[in-house]
């Protein structure tokens, strides 16, 4: 089902830095893997299957504000006056 | 036989008829950690040794002024560093949540907390839940305490070898496809994986959500049904936690075996499997047939291909979870990074461990363009399947049986440079949380080496009453001689 994953690709999509040793060996679990999983493209589905599970109860409750006990200040070691302060955006 | 080895419901009643304090009992557990722990590796934090003794003393006054104390008051208990302790680090055992702190409690241990539950520690994981042998931990390697080269299975494997060493009386641990049930069975002790929903998901670090359920590993399976009374029922904040009402557990320990049918699986191959475990697991079908069970074949066809749909649907899941780790709000982030693209990549590079990247990367492709409808789309369809044929076959068995695991704990080391290997060491149970079902692992005998080995009951959605007693009934009627520990 796969051909030559370009790994280095799909790193980049998931925000990942590879070192070039990484990428080697990434590629090599990565073919690893997907050969195994490739396998449930032989699996027939018959019918009309649906993706979803049916046995899931859906639980809905209304839009409210309310005050949470949890500031960022309690988690967050980046907090500069209530912002999160990142290294500058524009070059 | 010393306070640290014995279940916790037998301790209770000791404390009750005034033949132990709950101090002593908490002494011991303490006494064995200072003992062990540098061999063993179960614990990322373990308490202060004074807060411990002082939750125990208090229990101990409420027992001397004749007040009622719950079962589970001020025994020693641990907790996987996944869950949300308020004040304390949660860490995940990964680089990214080493200086953590969590701002608010998760719903499993608030519960705990109303029972009074006497938190001992933290206990060592697979960085993010991702692994079976918790060797994938950024800090430290957990041994098994039956053979010090062996791993403890994974990814709660700190908290199934602090249960089994003696080190807490019980543990919480969370199963995404086989995270309580394998390291239960590597360790011989209790594991049980409650049908998706019972117990809250909310402060827990998520891995896989519609998979991950957090759950009990205790000495035995009175002690598992305490605890997962203690944790089960629905909570506004999870809304995936279930609705329906949470069973009597306890009533079911007193029923018989006799008359329920009990289903094993045809299409599983057990010649792959370690001869030793198919011996136990003859055994066992055979301790089953003389207590009056009734054995019936049943079909799940699709059932050879569970660890391939899981290794699609849990990475997927994973790579959006993980999401959350760039850096920005919380967690490590690079002092190296100069602007904000370097802020996400180096500090996720630097942040995530081996394993955890590799499944990201599993989901991001995924779930990419092109490759949506072959792997996600196919994978849930394939679960659909799995999940049908289970229900099916819950028409016409009570439960179903098989091995825990392949093959009893492997050695240190053995399947690290190998993932596809020690994926497919989670192959039994890992159809249990694609079909959403409850399983539970008990101790079901040894192997020629002294390790032990589990059976796995697994039953129908909502069914734990039933294999709760055919758990019970099994530990009751067969006869384990458990080789002494390594430590």
């Amino acid at each position: 089902m796969t051909d030559k994953i370009d790994v280095k690709k799909v790193a980049r999509l998931a925000r990942l830095n590879l070192t070039p040793e990484e990428e080697k060996d990434y590629t090599e679990k990565f073919q690893q893997v997907l050969g195994y999983v490739d396998q449930i493209a032989e699996v027939v589905i018959e019918g009309e299957l649906s993706t979803k599970d049916e046995s899931l109860q859906q639980l809905y409750r209304p839009d409210q504000a309310i005050d949470s006990s949890v500031h960022p200040k309690d988690f967050s070691p980046y907090l500069e006056n209530q912002f999160f302060k990142v290294p500058p955006i524009i070059e | 036989m010393k306070l640290y080895q014995k279940p916790i419901h037998t301790l209770h009643q000791q404390r009750l008829a005034k033949e132990v304090t709950t101090e002593e009992i908490a002494q011991s557990v303490l006494q064995r950690i200072t003992e062990t722990e540098q061999r063993l590796g179960s614990y990322l934090a373990v308490e202060q040794s004074e807060a411990v003794m002082e939750r125990a003393k208090a229990v101990d006054q409420q027992l001397q002024k004749g007040e009622e104390v719950n079962p589970l008051a001020g025994m020693p208990i641990a907790v996987k560093d996944i869950f949300n302790i308020k004040g304390q680090a949660t860490t995940c055992a990964s680089e990214m949540l080493k200086n953590f702190i969590a701002p608010y409690e998760s719903t499993v241990t608030q519960k705990l907390l109303a029972q009074g539950y006497n938190l001992v520690g933290k206990t060592n994981m697979d960085e993010f839940a991702m692994g079976s042998s918790t060797e994938h931990s950024a800090f430290q390697v957990t041994k098994n305490p039956w053979d010090l080269e062996r791993v403890p299975g994974g990814s709660s494997g700190g908290s199934a070898s602090a249960v089994a060493a003696g080190q807490a009386l019980a543990a919480l641990g969370t199963d995404t496809g086989g995270s309580i049930r394998q390291p239960a069975s590597f360790c011989g002790i209790v594991g049980v994986k409650p049908t998706y929903g019972r117990v809250s998901r909310w402060g827990i670090v998520a891995y896989a959500s519609s998979l991950d359920q957090a759950g009990p590993m205790t000495r035995d399976v009175e002690d598992a049904a305490l605890m997962l009374e203690a944790i089960m029922g629905h909570d506004k904040n999870d809304s995936t936690s279930l609705t329906a009402t949470p069973p009597d557990l306890m009533a079911s320990l007193r029923q018989e075996v006799k008359g329920m049918k009990i289903g094993v699986i045809q299409d599983l191959d057990l010649s792959a499997c370690d001869s030793e475990v198919q011996r136990v697991f003859a055994e066992n079908l055979e301790t089953l047939k003389q207590g009056g069970a009734e054995i019936c074949p049943v079909s799940l066809p699709n059932l050879q291909h569970a660890v391939a749909t899981y290794y699609v649907l849990a990475p997927s899941e994973a790579s959006s979870n993980l999401g959350r780790y760039d850096g920005i709000r919380y967690g490590y982030r690079s002092p190296e990074a100069k602007n904000l693209g370097e802020v996400y990549q180096l500090s996720r590079e630097a942040g995530l461990g081996r394993e955890v990247k590799l499944r990201i990367l599993l989901g991001t492709f995924a779930l990419s363009a092109g490759y949506y409808d072959a792997y996600y789309l196919k994978a849930q369809q394939v679960q659909n399947l799995i999940r049908a044929q289970f229900q099916k076959a819950f028409t016409q068995v009570d439960a179903i049986v098989s091995p825990v695991t392949p093959t009893p704990a492997f050695k240190l080391n053995a399947h690290l440079a190998d993932p596809l290997q020690m994926y497919l060491s989670d192959a039994f149970t890992i159809p249990g949380n694609l079909a959403g079902i409850p399983g539970i692992s008990v101790p079901a005998g040894f192997t020629q080496e002294g390790l032990p080995v589990g059976l796995q009951i697994l039953g129908g959605l909502l069914q734990e009453e039933k294999i709760f007693r055919l758990a019970h009934w099994f530990e009751q009627n067969q006869t384990l001689s458990p080789p002494p520990l390594a430590l």
